[in-house]
C-alpha cells in the first residue's frame, strides 16, 4: 500500500526536509503535501485524504496539540495516522501527544527513527492507539 | 579553553551536528568574541508564568554553511539571504527546544514561540553555549529574569543550588 503523507510544520525549511526524509525512508510514499499549522491541515485532510500526518507541535493559529484533540473528535478523521515531529522534550507534554493516539519523533531526527515511529504505528491496532 | 565548560554546549553541538551537519571543533570561552552576521531569537513560555528569550548568534560562514546543509546544496552553490536568515531560524527553535530542557529538566512544559531575527549584535544574555566549528562560530545566549531561575531551579531541584 502506497501511503498519502501531510507534513505539517510552520518552517518552510522543515517542512521541505522532513518531506524529504519521508520520501527517501523506504516507505511506500505515493504523494507528499504540507500545511503551516493545525487550522491549514484540518481543512486539507477535509478536503482529501492522507493516510499519514507528520506533525509539528509549537506552531502559531493551531498547535500540534490542538489539531490533534481536533482531529480525534472528528468522527471521519479520528483514526487518521499522526506522528508528532518535534523538539518537544517534556515528558507530561509527549505522554498527552501519545495519548491521543500519536508517535512521536524528537527532532533532530535520523530518517531510520521516522520509519520506526510510523511502522510501530501501523502495527498498533486501531483501537490501542487512543486508548492508552 | 579557559573557565569552565558552559552547560549548554552539549545539547547545541548535538543539534548542530544532526541537524546542520556541523561538527564542533572546540568549546570557547564565554566570554569569547562572536562576530555576529545573524542573531536570531526564540521566546519561550514556561511552566508558573516564566517566560524569556534564546538567542542564537551565528557568524556568517557558519550561517551560510548551515543553510546550504539544510538545503542540500552542492558545496559552492549560492544561497541567498532569505535562505540563510531561514534556516537559521530553523537552527535557533531546534537549539531552544532542546536546551531548555536540558537545563531545567523534562518535566516543565516550553512553549516556544517563531524564532525572529534581530539586529545583528552581540545579544547579551547569560551564555550557554559557545562553539567553534571548521565553517564558523556560534554562540547561545538565554534572556535571564530573576524569577524563572528561583521557580525553574526549585521545580528542578537542581543540587547545584542546594535545592
Amino acid at each position: 500500500m502506497a501511503y498519502t503523507v501531510l507534513v505539517v510544520d510552520d518552517s518552510r525549511i522543515m517542512r521541505d526536509m522532513v518531506s524529504r526524509a519521508v520520501t527517501m525512508s523506504g516507505l511506500d510514499i505515493s504523494s507528499v503535501d504540507t500545511a503551516g499549522d493545525g487550522r491549514q491541515a484540518l481543512e486539507k485532510l477535509r478536503a482529501g485524504w492522507f493516510d499519514l500526518v507528520l506533525l509539528d507541535v509549537n506552531m502559531p493559529v493551531m498547535t500540534g496539540e490542538q489539531f490533534l484533540v481536533a482531529l480525534r473528535a472528528d468522527v471521519a478523521l479520528r483514526d487518521t495516522l499522526v506522528v508528532v515531529v518535534s523538539t518537544e522534550s517534556s515528558v507530561p507534554r509527549i505522554a498527552r501527544l501519545r495519548d491521543l493516539g500519536a508517535g512521536f519523533v524528537h527532532k533532530p531526527f535520523r530518517a531510520e527513527e521516522l520509519v520506526t515511529a510510523v511502522r510501530q504505528l501501523l502495527d498498533t491496532p486501531r483501537i490501542e492507539r487512543t486508548q492508552p | 579553553m579557559t573557565g569552565p565548560i558552559l552547560r549548554g554546549n552539549a545539547a547545541v553541538a548535538a543539534v548542530a551536528e544532526s541537524l546542520g551537519f556541523l561538527i564542533p571543533l572546540n568549546e570557547l570561552p564565554a566570554e569569547a568574541v562572536v562576530d555576529c552576521a545573524l542573531v536570531v531569537k526564540v521566546d519561550w513560555f514556561g511552566p508558573d508564568a516564566t517566560s524569556g528569550g534564546v538567542f542564537v548568534g551565528l557568524d556568517r560562514g557558519l550561517a551560510e554553511a548551515l543553510a546550504g546543509n539544510l538545503l542540500g546544496r552542492m558545496p559552492g552553490e549560492a544561497v541567498t539571504a532569505e535562505e540563510i536568515a531561514e534556516t537559521a531560524c530553523e537552527l535557533a527553535n531546534v537549539i531552544s527546544g532542546n536546551l531548555l530542557p536540558s537545563l531545567y529538566g523534562t518535566d516543565h512544559e516550553f512553549h516556544l514561540q517563531s524564532p525572529y531575527l534581530l539586529p545583528a549584535v552581540d545579544p547579551g544574555g547569560r551564555r550557554e553555549a559557545v562553539l567553534q566549528f571548521l565553517e564558523g562560530q556560534l554562540l547561545v545566549a538565554l534572556e535571564t529574569v530573576p524569577d524563572n531561575s528561583r521557580i525553574l531551579r526549585r521545580a528542578v531541584g537542581s543540587p547545584e543550588f542546594g535545592l
